[in-house]
């Protein structure tokens, strides 16, 4: 126990842990939010575009027309007169213009209309023009249910058309895909943490001499193993939580709802690190700070390709050298993170899991091994 | 069942080509301080680690309380503390802290604990820095808190390796005599050093290695005997006559006598009473004498009587 709060105070207390583990990820979150998130809103919910409407026949077919994009969320209907209309899209103040014919609805767009204005004025018309039929005879038989219905439709195709055309263009949400690396960074240098443990019992590495007091000690190999790991997963663990609630709460970016699967994910992801770290704690030669540098540079390594930076190398990875992604524990932690909280299946999240799992065993069974033979503290 | 604490066979370690230990042996006994006494690189740490187990060596046998020491000795390493060469504390954790964890390696008892620990810290002085962190702590006081962490579970056995490096006079004083007070209070001690007056000063029987091996070992007055290195003694006495030199040629334990501008130089073997004997003639003739030099053979002496090489060059 007292061995526990002793090891819970030097994980704490070891700056450059909690700096890498915890202070640098949020503190980058924080500034691509402050960067992005006003640009990323932009792209994904849609502002309703300022459209006007001129009727050029009067009949069931046109007067509908009103009725309907008066309660499509995306469109703000101006209403002015015709030329009123036409001067306002000359001068970019409105988007575009429906001009509503006996049984045809045309689209005039503003001379700098972007393609996502393009795509959801017209994406309304078309939809209209065939879904009219299915107006008629709600209208006739007085079914509102079929016209609301159409109606949400309409509604929900619209989001649909913004999310595809934004600019990023991969399967994954590329904002969202930073935040979740940034996470799995975080999560990736509780491996330092593991470094530490092991450097705990061998004399020999560099300025940890209180190796050599500890193996003098009546305290078993085990105990000083087992305090060590059980001690910093709690407090890695206690980091990457707070960490994910930060993300949720204050960055917009969601963990989901599934509950018992995060808390495997978090559980089974820093386990993975730590034992990672004992790794390079154990196969790293030179003193500490060595080992942790080795260990620091391949985690960068790892975080990069998994998209730290560019959130699209995963795709293209994806799409040319798909055993990166594979193989890359960045990679198969931020996809892991990713599904669980995106897909409405989760056999791929458990086969990410799955993988992580299968490393963590064997990186602690090899650990456990190593370091039953190293009887003696110093080599 | 002997009273010996530890006992060294034949202790070999190599690192490669290098051997670090060369067939050495040495044994302890209860409530003695044993001094291992060598140049840097001679092996004492070398020598501490293998009893330890810290590090495994080629051949050889180590008992300690009469049990052979491994790895899993977890009986043995209860009783044994250590102090090693380079401080060994945790930066991020307080005076109070460092001591009360490694002391808690040994003793569970929180009340128990606690106590051990304020006994060690104020013996070795620290009362005013409890809340220190080791980083503002000056050579000295790391030295004295390296000591506290090493002996506050009251061992049987203790270790100093080079407790007073870097460490000023008055500081090193101030060890050397809670060193003794640890051994009245029961504890056999093993310290070694390269200076050679702390030596001289608190161990009961000396080691001298070199090169990995037991070049000589006794007490520090048995060690002087072994060499011919006299005792030079030098006293300013005015009309000294021949009579007089050969009678005190005639003193056994003096190898030559002359007498040269008012000045007597006697070189004489080691011994106590030499000064005095030799006084005693002088004052029974009525002589005046204005000035008495004596030199006692140090254990640097003996070192370069054994090895040909002065045991520190530095300094
Ligand atoms: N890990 C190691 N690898 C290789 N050689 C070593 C190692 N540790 C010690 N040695 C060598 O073993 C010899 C004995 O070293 P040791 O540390 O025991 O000397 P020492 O008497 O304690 O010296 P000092 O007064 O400098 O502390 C030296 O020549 C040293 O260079
Ligand atoms: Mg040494």
């Amino acid at each position: 126990m007292m061995m526990f709060k002793y090891s819970l105070k030097k994980t704490l207390s070891n700056r450059m842990f909690i700096f890498w583990s915890f202070v640098f990820p949020v503190t980058l979150m924080f500034f691509f939010h402050l960067a992005f998130s006003s640009i990323y809103a932009d792209q994904n919910t849609i502002e309703p575009r300022d459209v006007g409407v001129i009727y050029e026949a009067d009949n069931p077919f046109t007067s509908f027309f009103g009725t309907v994009t008066g309660r499509i969320d995306v469109l703000n209907i101006v209403d002015e007169d015709e030329e009123t209309l036409y001067d306002l899209l000359g001068q970019n103040e409105i988007e575009g213009i429906y001009i509503v014919k006996e049984d045809i609805v045309e689209v005039a767009m503003c001379p700098k209309y972007s393609e996502t204005d393009s795509m959801i004025i017209k994406t309304v018309a078309d939809y209209y023009i065939r879904e009219y039929d299915l107006v008629e005879q709600a209208l006739t038989s007085g079914d509102m249910d079929t016209v609301n219905s159409m109606i949400d439709n309409l509604n929900s195709q619209t989001d649909y058309v913004s999310q595809k055309t934004g600019i990023y263009q991969e399967e994954t949400n590329p904002y969202n895909w930073y935040y979740y690396a940034t996470i799995v960074m975080g999560i990736m240098f509780q491996a330092m943490a593991g470094v530490n443990l092991v450097a705990e019992l061998q004399a020999d590495v560099g300025e940890r001499k209180v190796a050599m007091r500890t193996s003098v000690s009546p305290v078993s190999k085990t105990v000083i193993v087992l305090t060590g790991f059980f001690s910093r997963l709690l407090v890695s663990i206690v980091i990457s939580s707070f960490s994910l609630f930060c993300m949720d709460r204050f960055f917009d970016i969601p963990v989901g709802k599934r509950m018992p699967q995060l808390i495997l994910f978090i559980l089974a992801s820093n386990m993975f690190a730590l034992s990672m770290g004992e790794m390079f704690g154990l196969f790293f030669k030179g003193p500490v700070h060595t080992r942790g540098n080795k260990g620091t540079a391949l985690i960068m390594t790892s975080v990069f390709l998994s998209g730290e930076m560019i959130a699209t190398l995963p795709g293209m990875f994806e799409r040319y050298l798909p055993i990166v992604n594979d193989i890359n524990p960045a990679t198969v932690l931020n996809f892991a993170l990713y599904r669980l909280v995106y897909y409405e299946d989760l056999t791929s999240f458990y086969i990410e899991i799955v993988k992580i799992v299968l490393l963590t065993v064997l990186f602690l069974t090899v650990a456990t091994m190593k370091l039953r033979r190293q009887k003696y503290a110093s080599l | 069942m002997s009273s010996k604490v530890i006992s060294v066979d034949n202790l070999v370690k190599r690192y490669k080509e290098l051997i670090a230990l060369d067939h050495f042996s040495m044994d302890v006994d209860e409530g003695q301080i044993l001094g291992l006494l060598g140049p840097n690189g001679s092996g004492k740490s070398t020598t501490i680690n293998c009893i330890l187990s810290i590090l495994e060596f080629d051949s050889g046998d180590i008992k300690v309380f009469g049990k052979k020491m491994t790895p899993k000795s977890y009986d043995l390493k209860r009783l044994i503390g250590i102090v090693p060469q380079e401080v060994a504390v945790y930066d991020e954790f307080t005076v109070y802290e460092n001591i009360d964890f490694f002391c808690g390696l040994y003793i569970k008892d929180k009340e128990e604990r606690k106590k051990l620990v304020n006994e060690a810290i104020a013996f070795v002085g620290l009362q005013d820095f409890v809340k220190f962190k080791p980083g503002k702590l000056s050579g000295g006081l790391l030295r004295r808190l390296n000591i506290a962490c090493g002996i506050a579970h009251k061992p049987k056995l203790i270790f100093f390796d080079e407790p007073t490096v870097a460490v000023d006079p008055q500081s090193r004083n101030n060890i050397l005599e809670g060193i003794l007070k640890l051994r009245q209070g029961g504890a056999t001690i093993v310290y070694t050093s390269h200076y050679m007056e702390e030596i001289e000063q608190i161990c009961d029987r000396v080691i001298i290695m070199d090169k990995g091996q037991a070049i000589a070992s006794g007490t520090v007055d048995e060690l002087k005997g072994m060499i011919k290195k006299s005792e030079l003694i030098r006293i300013e006495v005015p009309g000294l006559d021949e009579d007089t030199l050969s009678k005190i040629n005639e003193l056994k334990n003096i190898y030559t006598v002359s007498y040269e501008d008012n000045i007597l130089k006697v070189e004489a073997g080691s011994g106590k009473h030499n000064v005095i004997d030799i006084i005693n003639i002088l004052q029974d003739r009525g002589l005046r004498l204005k000035k008495i030099f004596s030199e006692q053979p140090t254990l640097n002496d003996v070192f370069l009587e054994f090895t040909g090489k002065e045991l520190r060059d530095d300094l």
